[in-house]
């Protein structure tokens, strides 16, 4: 178990080295410099060239690169040229919400796909099954824009029942109790757009393990003992079904960490996706590839953290 | 369970045939099989040929100049589908948009299975170092924020057009056909006609390209056809974002995000509806197609 835990992160840091000097290559192409945010009429351009050589400007780019990475080490990632503000308490102040948001996301695609996983499963070719493989079909063809406008055009607009967009409402106090529940409220709909799309891998895998475990000999077994039916699916066949989904699990959160960039920009909720596209607009690149950084490491972690899952509830992926 | 039937009767009626059906045929009878199928079929063909028909016909004058005196119409008699904030016919711009949403999707998806068959076949065939090494890269890229970087690449290409967006989607998305390819190659090379071909002195490119391509062919079809509809959904997206077509080339994404503006979604929304349900529709059609043609790839689940 360890050892393969261990094996798994020594494959990970040449990875992790390729993406941060792809990120510095790609900065590298970025217009301006540390000094962009900073030139204002007051400091005379000998002065600026004399900041540029003392903070290495003309430096070898290995040197650059070394740099770099050693300022990343000590998190330092710069600062927001747009917000005057040191990029990780910019990103530290959006990945609240993001956090937030996708922990509700994940909670629905969960709650959503086990129940209309088990009940596609076990009404296989019936009519509760058709009708939810027909869903699959219809969420896996809706692009996530798409849908997260629609919801707002029917859901905000038509019945006025959800915000249109944005994470609270500015009349609430920060830290009282109606300030959570509103930020709450105006999570639940781009959270629910997000987990009626995700949730389709889940209902899809949960369907055919399901549909597998149905006629296996420890089910058939459990039913000539005279196992109610209910109990054969909720204790004998579920149990087994649920193992794979499991190792969904650590993709789903770094994909969801990572901000889902269209569902947040679509409901404009401020989190690190929208942070993300409003960093490239407004050429705030320092942000950006802080961005970048951190959104390869959660899924490098989160592809680190589906193995170790998938080693722990199923021996034999351990033994290979 | 009632196919498996079905087709356990017809092995006991029929001798058996020699001469295998060609995949083609084999889809046909798939779509022709599967009411869903064929009705999508059906109707993507006839989107596409109104698409491209209509396309070629629109008036440039009323569908892409602006013009002040005809904004934010209604439909009317006029402009069936009323115009944008600029003027335009939706009509027209809805027939344009269309067009280029689909030809981007299909040039990536073309470029995609280019590169994915190629890299994925050589990793598979030659396996050992070549493969190690072709996989490191694909591991590599499997890791990348995708969608990130490429709206970064798109926003540092100063002038993008067309074909940059289709080259840049392209570098992003092949690994996965490519690591399908490779995983089916892997298995047909330790085939015995593989092996017996080796023995008989056929030089690699042609068992490559003439005997194991034409035996995994239809997977790989299968997943293009998938592969399409997404493509289309991630241009759409993009665009949306504004990082796609240039404002001036209309496409589906463009066209729904008139929607971005509160304005024009609750009181105008004959601008970006007929545009957000036709790639629904598409899309859907395009899924159900590829799943009967994945029902025909897969001698288990084909009907006859």
């Amino acid at each position: 178990m360890w050892k393969t835990i261990i094996r798994r992160i020594l494959i990970l840091i040449p990875q992790v080295f390729l993406i941060s000097l792809l990120v510095f290559i790609l900065a590298n192409f970025m217009p301006g410099d540390a000094l962009t945010g900073k030139i204002d009429p007051n400091v005379s351009p000998a002065r600026l060239e004399e900041l540029r050589q003392q903070w290495g400007y003309y430096d070898p780019w290995y040197i650059k690169y070394i740099n770099w990475i050693k300022n990343i080490m000590k998190g330092d990632l710069g600062e927001s040229t747009a917000y005057k503000l040191p990029v990780t308490r910019l990103i530290g102040q959006r990945a609240v919400n993001t956090f937030w948001l996708a922990l509700i996301t994940t909670v629905l695609n969960y709650i959503i796909g086990i129940t209309l996983g088990v009940i596609s499963g076990r009404y296989h070719e019936k009519l509760p099954d058709k009708i939810i493989v027909f869903y699959t079909f219809f969420a896996l063809a809706m692009p996530s824009v798409v849908f997260g406008l629609i919801n707002i055009f029917v859901f905000s607009f038509k019945f006025k029942w959800f915000p249109v967009g944005g994470s609270v409402d500015v009349k609430y106090l920060a830290g009282t109790i109606p300030y959570y529940w509103d930020k709450l409220y105006h999570m639940f709909l781009p959270a629910l757009t997000g987990a009626l799309l995700y949730t389709v891998s889940i209902i899809q895998y949960l369907r055919s393990e399901i549909i597998d475990y149905k006629n296996s000999d420890f089910v058939i077994t459990a039913r000539s003992k005279g196992v109610p039916e209910n109990k054969i699916y909720s204790r004998h066949i579920l149990r087994n079904a649920l193992l794979p989904v499991a190792s969904f699990m650590g993709g789903d959160i770094a994909s969801l960490l990572g901000g889902s960039i269209f569902i947040e920009n679509v409901f404009s909720y401020p989190g690190m996706g929208k942070l993300f596209l409003e960093s490239i607009q407004r050429r705030d690149y320092a942000v950006v590839n802080a961005l970048i950084i951190l959104f390869a490491v959660l899924t490098v972690l989160g592809t680190l953290l589906s193995d170790i899952i998938m080693s722990a509830v199923d021996p034999r992926i351990r033994i290979k | 369970m009632d196919k498996l039937k079905r087709k356990a009767v017809n092995s006991e009626n029929k001798e058996t045939v020699s001469c295998p059906p060609s995949f083609a045929r084999l889809i046909w009878t798939e779509i022709s099989h599967d009411k869903f199928a064929l009705a999508s079929f059906i109707l993507l063909v006839i989107i596409i040929i109104t698409v491209f028909a209509g396309a070629s016909f629109v008036d440039p004058g009323t569908s892409t100049k602006i013009n002040l005196s005809q904004i934010n119409k209604a439909p009317s008699g006029k402009f069936i589908l009323g115009t944008d904030s600029a003027g335009r016919d939706m009509v027209g711009q809805l027939f344009l948009g269309a067009r280029n949403s689909f030809l981007i999707a299909f040039g990536v998806t073309v470029f995609c299975g280019v590169i994915g068959i190629l890299v994925g076949m050589a990793a598979g065939f030659f396996a050992g170092m070549v493969d190690n090494i072709i996989m490191r890269i694909l591991d590599f890229l499997a890791m990348l924020p995708n969608l990130m970087i490429i709206i970064v690449i798109i926003s540092l290409i100063p002038k993008y057009n067309v074909t940059t967006f289709i080259l840049v989607m392209t570098a992003f998305n092949w690994n996965g056909i490519a690591r399908l390819v490779r995983a089916k190659t892997l298995q047909q090379s330790n085939l015995d006609y593989v092996q017996a071909s080796k023995t008989l002195g056929t030089s690699n490119l042609a068992i490559m390209f003439r005997e194991v391509l034409p035996n995994i062919a239809s997977i790989i079809i299968v997943n293009l056809t998938l592969n399409l509809a997404g493509n289309m959904g991630l241009e759409t997206g993009l665009t949306f974002l504004g990082f796609g077509l240039p404002f001036s080339t209309p496409s589906l994404g463009t066209l729904i995000s008139y929607a971005s503006v509160p304005e024009n979604m609750q009181n105008r929304p004959w601008q970006w509806i007929p545009a957000a349900l036709l790639i629904v529709v598409m899309m859907l059609c395009i899924n159900f197609v590829g799943q009967a043609i994945k029902r025909a790839a897969d001698a288990k689940q084909r009907v006859t």
